[in-house]
């Protein structure tokens, strides 16, 4: 299974130029059956980007947030390049495997 | 109106952009889920915060946490020390009115100086110095109130080192935010 962090790249991936805080956490319940806290979202998300794979920038405030911006968040070309990676050798390990019909070939 | 205590709190432990995201976040998400939901993640939100700062570098902050319990430790003798070393002030209002006054300033004073020495983890560290020392003053002091309950000198020392984490909790938070106003912390800084 890809982890939590990659998780978390591949649905910012997904919402290209509306990935903050609340649209990460709703992507991640509905496609991955996931329900991440907001704190450990946060954390994580600022782990990704100490790490520099993950960037992030202010928008606009608001009124519905009551006048604060969102922080949106853009995977990186380090992140794709070792998500890309990570994803390859998953692949390699499935390669062969027929898990969905539940037969192991 | 915009209630800024939630952004407030949370850019204690993080940057201050950061911390309107997150606040607005949650203020967002407040429509739908409601004011319990909110609070309890407010809180949890923080909680997470702490966390991280403090495993982020945990030698780091335990140095500070241990240099904070020494800074502390000079107005706490000196508090003891206006109460029961100088026999005027023996059983005297003046040395009750003392000890507070020592140790909740230098309560004060050490959560300020933490902050002032390290920016980034000062903060997670008075939290981390005011738990382990209200979990101390529990853990000795509640069995012994317990026994001895007419014991007032021993009830008041244990009440007034209970609320000296409050002292030291201001003083981090007052310092952070005047250097967070001032801009002497820059963005990166601040976390």
């Amino acid at each position: 299974m890809t982890s939590p962090k990659r998780k978390l790249r591949l649905a910012i991936l997904r919402l290209r130029d509306n990935a903050y805080g609340v649209t990460i956490r709703a992507e991640l319940a509905d496609r991955a059956g996931r329900t991440v806290a907001p704190g450990a979202l946060y954390t994580a998300l600022e782990r990704l980007e100490t790490k520099g794979l993950i960037t992030s920038r202010m928008s606009e405030p608001t009124p519905q947030r009551g006048g604060r911006a969102k922080r949106h968040a853009t995977v990186t070309a380090a992140g794709m390049e070792a998500l890309t990676r990570a994803l390859q050798a998953y692949e390699r390990l499935l390669d062969g495997l027929n898990l969905v019909r539940g037969a192991h070939a | 109106m915009r209630d800024n205590a939630v952004e407030r709190l949370f850019s204690l432990f993080t940057s201050s952009d950061r911390a309107v995201a997150m606040a607005g976040d949650l203020a967002e998400e407040r429509e739908q889920r409601g004011w319990i939901w909110f609070w309890l993640h407010v809180v949890r939100v923080t909680f997470a915060l702490w966390r991280n700062a403090a495993t982020e570098a945990p030698l780091r902050v335990l140095a500070l946490t241990l240099a904070g319990g020494v800074l502390l430790a000079a107005p706490a003798f000196r508090g003891v020390a206006a109460v029961f070393l100088v026999p005027r002030l023996m059983e005297s209002p003046v040395g009750w009115i003392a000890l507070p006054f020592l140790w909740w300033g230098g309560a004060l004073w050490t959560g300020a100086s933490l902050v002032a020495l390290a920016p980034r983890r000062g903060m997670a560290a008075c939290a981390m110095l005011a738990v382990g020392g209200e979990a101390l003053l529990i853990g000795f002091g509640g069995p012994a109130v317990w026994r001895d309950p007419g014991n007032t000198d021993f009830v008041l020392f244990c009440t007034t080192g209970l609320i000296a984490a409050m002292p030291l909790l201001t003083g981090a938070a007052v310092a952070r935010r005047r250097l967070v106003a001032c801009a002497v912390l820059p963005r990166e800084s601040q976390r």
